[in-house]
């Protein structure tokens, strides 16, 4: 992703990070004195912890969110317009990690795994840029990317291919039946045939199990696999309300592409 | 020549996925303490919905004490984005979730419902905070919060509560009163 820059799923991360904005500016007053995530509040949850935590989690008022969040929102629909390759495009993607990096340590809590992998991305860029922004030092960048997403679905298929709930395909019914995350006909459907659920556990749990070879694999099998992976976020994203997994994930895909291309 | 800053980085890149990968398998007195240094959660723990995936929903409530009686348990609710649109925004998950980061902190302390540890944790005295914030009828003495799960099986609706707080003064707390 960082290599291609001017590949537009290069740019799909970037889509998520407008979205987040468009999250937290609804939930604006949440930063206020008295909501939810209010800086006493975080100055307890913090107490506790490292120094660096407890000043980033009581820095600014909801007006200094506020502006935080509509600077990584102008500052990402740049990137989206002029790709990681251009000046005006790495200045803004910069600004991104600022504003995201401020806006993830204010909040502290109430974060996802999409989040987390849209930070790390923003800091590798960092770092690529202190290596020079070479073309070499993009595709380092690409690379440690590209491990981390395989990673991630490894791990993630491995946990719940040691998890009874899963193996026994009971995992997706129970998901979809909470209100959080669930949609009552799916998981009425679930129920009523426990064998699909079984199904769809254990198409999971492989996919994500296989994912690594995608790095190895002939062409048209690193396609299926990544096919998969945007039917999978896409699934996850309609059925559970995980909106920023597609955009996270999927984003990070020409950065696997383009590291499976080197290792050929 | 090498170049030591391509060195430098592919270095930082290395040691930053070895210590990712051992998170992964190892959760250890070391990566607790590495991930207590390093800030902003940049060494990730891939376990999405697994092993123990969500099957309820972690629903705050709170009671406050008035003259001596108690009223009826309130929830904090922020409400469940609609089906239709959550697949693009979905700004209520980032607060149910953070309620659920809470309460799931709040109950790994916690080894028996009796145990008062559990008072001295983050978790409880931020869920109290949250409870404290919210608009209160006048003369309020005290207040009492608990964690209720809640799940559908078929077409009940199963209730379970996981966690009730001890009684807190009110004298001193400011007020919000509607």
């Amino acid at each position: 992703m960082f290599a291609n820059p001017e590949l537009l799923i290069s740019r799909l991360l970037f889509v998520g990070l407008v979205i987040e904005s468009l999250e937290i500016f609804q939930l604006r007053r949440a930063f206020a004195d008295d909501g939810m995530f209010s800086r006493s509040t975080l100055a307890l949850l913090t107490a506790g912890t490292r120094w660096h935590m407890r000043i980033g989690a009581t820095m600014g008022t909801s007006a200094a969110v506020t502006v935080a969040l509509v600077a990584q929102a102008v500052a990402a629909m740049v990137v989206i317009a002029a790709g990681t390759g251009a000046r005006a495009g790495i200045l803004s993607a910069v600004i991104c990690l600022i504003t995201n990096g401020y806006l993830r340590v204010r909040r502290q809590i109430g974060g996802s795994g999409a989040e987390q992998l849209t930070f790390i991305v923003l800091v590798t860029f960092g770092l690529v840029l202190i290596a020079g922004g070479s073309d070499d030092a993009r595709r380092l960048g690409d690379g440690f990317v590209a491990a981390q997403v395989v990673l991630a679905y490894f791990v993630s298929g491995v946990s719940k291919a040691a998890s009874p709930i899963w193996r026994q395909g009971e995992a997706m019914t129970g998901i979809l039946s909470t209100e959080g995350y669930g949609l009552p006909g799916i998981a009425a459907l679930l129920s009523a045939h426990p064998a699909l659920d079984k199904l769809l556990c254990w198409t999971v749990i492989g996919w994500e199990i296989a994912f690594p070879v995608v790095l190895i694999t002939p062409e048209a099998v690193m396609i299926a696999l990544l096919a998969g992976g945007v039917i999978f976020h896409v699934s996850c994203a309609v059925l559970m309300g995980l909106n920023r997994f597609p955009w996270a994930f999927c984003g990070c895909y020409a950065a696997v592409w383009s590291t499976a291309m080197l290792l050929r | 020549m090498p170049d030591f800053r391509l060195v430098g980085i592919a270095a930082v890149f290395v040691a930053w996925w070895a210590v990712s990968a051992l998170n992964q398998v190892h959760s250890g007195a070391l990566t607790v303490r590495l991930r207590r240094h390093i800030p902003l959660n940049l060494i990730p723990l891939w376990t999405f919905f697994a092993p123990n995936p969500a099957r309820a929903d972690s629903r705050l409530v709170w009671r406050e004490e008035r003259g001596g009686e108690w009223g009826a348990w309130r929830e904090l609710h922020v409400g469940f984005a609609p089906a239709r649109s959550r697949w693009l925004l979905n700004p209520e998950l980032i607060q149910n979730k953070a309620v659920a980061d809470l309460v799931s902190s709040l109950l790994r302390v916690r080894p028996a419902m009796r145990d008062r540890t559990a008072l001295l944790s983050s978790a409880y005295v931020s869920l109290l905070n949250l409870v404290v914030a919210q608009p209160r009828r006048t003369g309020c003495s005290s207040i009492q919060f608990a964690v209720v799960r809640t799940a559908r099986a078929s077409a009940a609706r199963r209730v379970e509560v996981a966690f009730v707080s001890e009684v807190h003064d009110l004298a001193n707390a400011p007020a919000h009163v509607r």
